[in-house]
């Protein structure tokens, strides 16, 4: 199974009601990529992904593109591609086998090949032992697994995933994680997969895209969209952004609590992004950033540390080891190297 | 937990016991009377016998098949034109397909004798048609087929047909494919028990068939009430006994099929109207 | 995505097709017939100029309300009594009690007869306790009767569904704050049950309008609107006053039951 790229070009979604669902987007995927769409519900990650597969049309004007031949008039039982639902879909009239063997059956596939060859799949996803069983009998995890060997079954030129984890546990969707980032790893199949949880995008997207109101908000390796995201959207969605507000005057940043050096043009407001993780707490005397302890949540493996920003600004947060104790109201110093502030 | 006073659960139990005979009583003096050898004197003193029930077969044995014809023959139209129309309904769920199912419903708020009439100013002059039992089963099938469809509707909204449809087109079915692999196959309880529903109220159907019958298409309910108006007491007694022993067991299916449905929940019900079945 | 609509037609054209031919084409055939008699008068103008027919409908009017009432209070006393208590046999009581809401309105009828005909029940009991014989069968209080026996089983159901759906820590809290038993029944009880109860009883009243076996089997000596549209018909070949009654039963009966379906709508049918 090699996969094969797709280009979605100027795709755009109006429902009959009149509600726009997704802006025109353009993006492409190379043969074997894995792309993982990253939004809060409602952004139009899902529509997208149901654009690529066939279940919907682009408004007038969109096409979508299987390694350069327009597909866009296509249905999806014409297109190829193995999906797996959020609900997974398993047909509860049929065992799992049957399920599995279920994308063969309808290409015409004889019974005893077929059935061969949807246990191969089964005992690739461990569930070799579990073909007799009744859909019903099976765990969430399990069914996940059967939904991706039914997928794959087929042998599809592109694996569309819609929130395939959103239903399970959270120790069990980090092992599914997993699973399905060595699968895709080995197969090397193209692949699509939509979520709101930003740890499995960054784990099983070689890019991530962005979409923030039915719009691609940053297309980026889940380096480029953490440390460099390109709008206040994309700093806060991804991962946990601290906000400091000032001025910039010749060269110097100046806030509430105190000025920090910068290599930036002069401006009356500006707004500093920056990492928990870049936060480093010092002594108080000479630092460049003075503020009080709010609160401190000891985590174990390490400490969040709150900081209490003034009247009406949240509170900072600095990510610091796990030895020292913080008292509330205990002056500290803030220390943030220049390279990791971003103003956007 | 005591949730009620003993004087209104005393009362509620009295009434509940009231109504239970009055439901009931009548019930036993039909089943009894059809096989009293001689009701006026009583099953005591004149002895039981299955005479009144061999006449009333002799009698109107052709009721009964041509009832059972014309309940099967409804269950099959339904089906067919039922079944398929719920799916699309429920799939594709528009200010149209409200209309729809509106005007297939309208049947149950129209008193049966207005449809009757409208049946035979209507298609009265067809004769061929007006004289077969063809005619009844048209109006069987617009009273009993709201029944079919809701029943599959609701098993549909059930089971989220719409994203199982999608995983099978994902998986490369036609749309014939998903209709029959997926989708029928995963409506079976509702079509099964739509089915029992549209026998059941075929059998009892008088309202409609009382106005569409000839003296040749004479379904059980007719008859019934011809044996009431001429015949003595006992032959419409051991007639009753005969349609109850005929649609009693339609009864427990449903209501054990609805258990059924309840237990494995699935559906907590079938969607069926059962309260808006007329007399 | 027209492959798809098409299917779907093809699907919903033997539907479309049926009830175009055997519904909407003689309900719109019955309005036509019952515009003008024969003599070229406006029926619907005759027919409220015709005393008897509108002393048949106030009757027919008349009995569905009080069947409607009646069946309501003895239905919620026993649906409240069955959904708060449990005793052995209570499936099969339950079972009992709805099973006839299947019955064809005949069989109801000779049921009638059974119980207060000229051999019925009622008759040999009274004659044997006070030597007079209590015949009322074909009399407006064995419509009545008749009435309310296929009236209570489906009334029964959808209150007994709604009062076992009755979060009792609703009656509860009212306790708490002092209500005794009656006042609990009053202010909390009845109107939880208040959109059940007008659901089923609009039902139960169109139910009751339009019956006609029961009333055809007991060949009552008043006359009901089905009863009269039946003999206009048969009897009288008036094709246009038996269409124009029909209609004008249709649109009492419907209009019930949309009040009944607004009201279900706003919480009993939740599951519907």
């Amino acid at each position: 199974m090699t996969g094969i790229a797709i280009t979605v070009e100027a795709c755009g979604k109006t429902f009959a009601d009149g509600t726009r669902a997704l802006s025109p987007i353009s993006f492409e995927i190379g043969a074997g990529e894995s792309i993982a769409i990253l939004g809060p519900s409602g952004c139009g990650k899902t529509t997208a992904l149901r654009i690529i597969a066939g279940l919907e049309g682009p408004d007038p004007g969109g096409r979508v593109l299987f390694d350069g031949a327009d597909v866009t008039p296509l249905p999806i039982e014409r297109r190829n591609v193995g999906m797996v639902f959020q609900s997974y879909a398993l047909f509860p009239n049929m065992s799992v086998i049957e399920n599995v063997a279920y994308g063969l059956r309808v290409r015409g596939v004889p019974r005893q090949p077929r059935l061969g060859q949807a246990q191969e799949v089964l005992a690739m996803m461990r569930l070799a032992e579990f073909g007799g069983r009744r859909i019903d009998q099976l765990s969430g995890g399990q069914r996940q697994r059967v939904a991706l060997a039914r997928a794959l079954a087929v042998k599809p030129r592109v694996l569309l995933l819609d929130e395939p984890l959103t239903a399970l546990d959270a120790a069990l969707r980090e092992d599914l994680r997993a699973e399905i980032d060595g699968l895709l790893r080995t197969l090397r199949i193209s692949s699509v997969y939509v979520t709101h949880d930003q740890a499995e995008a960054m784990v099983l997207g070689d890019r991530i895209i962005v979409m923030e109101r039915g719009a691609i908000a940053q297309i980026g390796t889940p380096r480029d969209i953490y440390f460099r995201p390109a709008s206040r959207f994309v700093a806060s969605f991804v991962g946990t952004m601290n906000r400091l507000e000032g001025a910039i005057r010749g060269g110097v940043f100046e806030t509430r609590a105190g000025r920090l050096p910068v290599d930036r043009a002069d401006a009356a407001e500006a707004v500093a992004f920056f990492r928990p993780e870049a936060a480093r707490l010092t002594p108080a005397d000479g630092a460049p950033l003075r503020f009080r302890v709010a609160r401190c949540h000891f985590l174990g493996a390490a400490q969040r540390v709150y900081l209490d920003a003034g009247e009406g600004a949240p509170a900072l947060i600095a990510d610091t080891d796990n030895r020292r104790t913080w008292q509330p109201g205990q002056e500290t110093g803030l220390a943030v190297s220049a390279s990791d502030l971003l103003f956007l | 937990m005591q949730r009620t006073s003993p004087l209104i659960r005393a009362l509620g139990a009295g009434v509940t016991f009231l109504v239970s005979a009055f439901m009931i009583v009548p019930v036993i003096l039909s089943l009894a009377a059809g096989v009293t050898a001689n009701y006026f004197q009583g099953i005591w003193r004149s002895g039981a016998t299955i005479d009144w029930v061999a006449e009333v077969w002799t009698l109107y044995a052709g009721t009964v098949f041509l009832s059972l014809q014309i309940a099967l023959a409804t269950v099959a139209a339904t089906l067919l034109i039922g079944v398929p129309a719920a799916y699309v309904l429920n799939r594709h769920p528009s200010r149209g397909a409200r209309a729809v199912e509106e005007i297939i419903t309208l049947p149950l708020a129209i008193p049966g004798l207005a449809i009757a009439l409208a049946l035979l100013v209507t298609y009265g002059g067809f004769g061929d048609f007006r004289k077969s039992w063809a005619f009844i089963l048209v109006g069987h099938v617009l009273y009993t087929l709201p029944f079919m469809v809701r029943s599959v509707m609701a098993v549909l909204a059930g089971i989220d047909a719409r994203t199982l449809e999608e995983g099978a087109a994902s998986l490369g079915a036609t749309p014939w494919q998903r209709f029959a692999h997926v989708i029928l196959p995963n409506a079976r309880p509702g079509i099964l028990a739509g089915a029992l529903m549209v026998m059941t109220l075929s059998i009892g159907e008088f309202n409609l068939t009382w106005m569409l019958h000839t003296p040749l298409t004479k379904t059980l309910p007719v008859g019934l009430a011809d044996s009431y108006a001429s015949m003595r007491l006992e032959i419409a007694s051991a007639y009753t006994l005969i349609f109850f022993i005929m649609i009693v067991p339609l009864l427990i299916g449903l209501q054990l099929f609805a258990a059924s449905l309840d237990q494995t929940g699935a559906r907590n019900r079938t969607g069926q109207p059962a309260e808006e079945i007329r007399p | 995505m027209t492959q798809q609509s098409r299917f779907a037609v093809i699907l919903v054209l033997p539907l479309a097709i049926f009830v175009a031919a055997f519904f909407l084409l003689p309900m719109a055939q019955l309005a036509m017939r019952s515009l003008f008699s024969g003599d070229g008068t406006l029926t619907y103008a005759a027919i409220l100029a015709t005393p008897r027919y509108l002393a048949t409908l106030g009757a027919t009017l008349g009995v569905a309300a009080l069947t409607t009432i009646l069946t309501l209070v003895l239905a919620t006393v026993v649906a409240l009594f069955l959904a708060r208590t449990r005793f052995p046999g209570r499936g099969f009581v339950i079972a009992l009690l709805t099973f006839p809401l299947a019955f064809p309105g005949v069989v109801v009828g000779f049921l009638v007869i059974l119980l207060a005909g000229r051999q019925g029940l009622v008759g040999t009991v009274s004659q044997a306790v006070t030597g007079e014989k209590i015949v009322f069968a074909y009399s407006a209080a064995g419509l009545l009767v008749g009435y309310l026996y296929f009236s209570i089983p489906r009334v029964l159901l959808t209150v007994m569904a709604a009062a076992e759906k009755l979060d009792p820590a609703l009656e509860e809290a009212a306790r708490s704050l002092g209500a005794g038993p009656w006042r609990v029944l009053a202010h909390i009880v009845l109107p939880a049950l208040g959109p059940a109860l007008t659901a089923s009883g609009a039902l139960c009243f169109a139910t009751a309008m339009g019956a006609f076996g029961t009333a055809f089997t007991l060949a009552t000596n008043i006359d009901v609107l089905p009863m009269l549209i039946y003999t206009e018909f048969t009897l009288n070949a008036n094709v246009a006053v038996a269409s124009a009654l029909s209609i004008l039963l249709g649109a009492i009966t419907w209009l019930a039951l949309t009040i009944a379906r607004s009201a279900s709508g706003s919480g009993v049918a939740a599951a519907g």
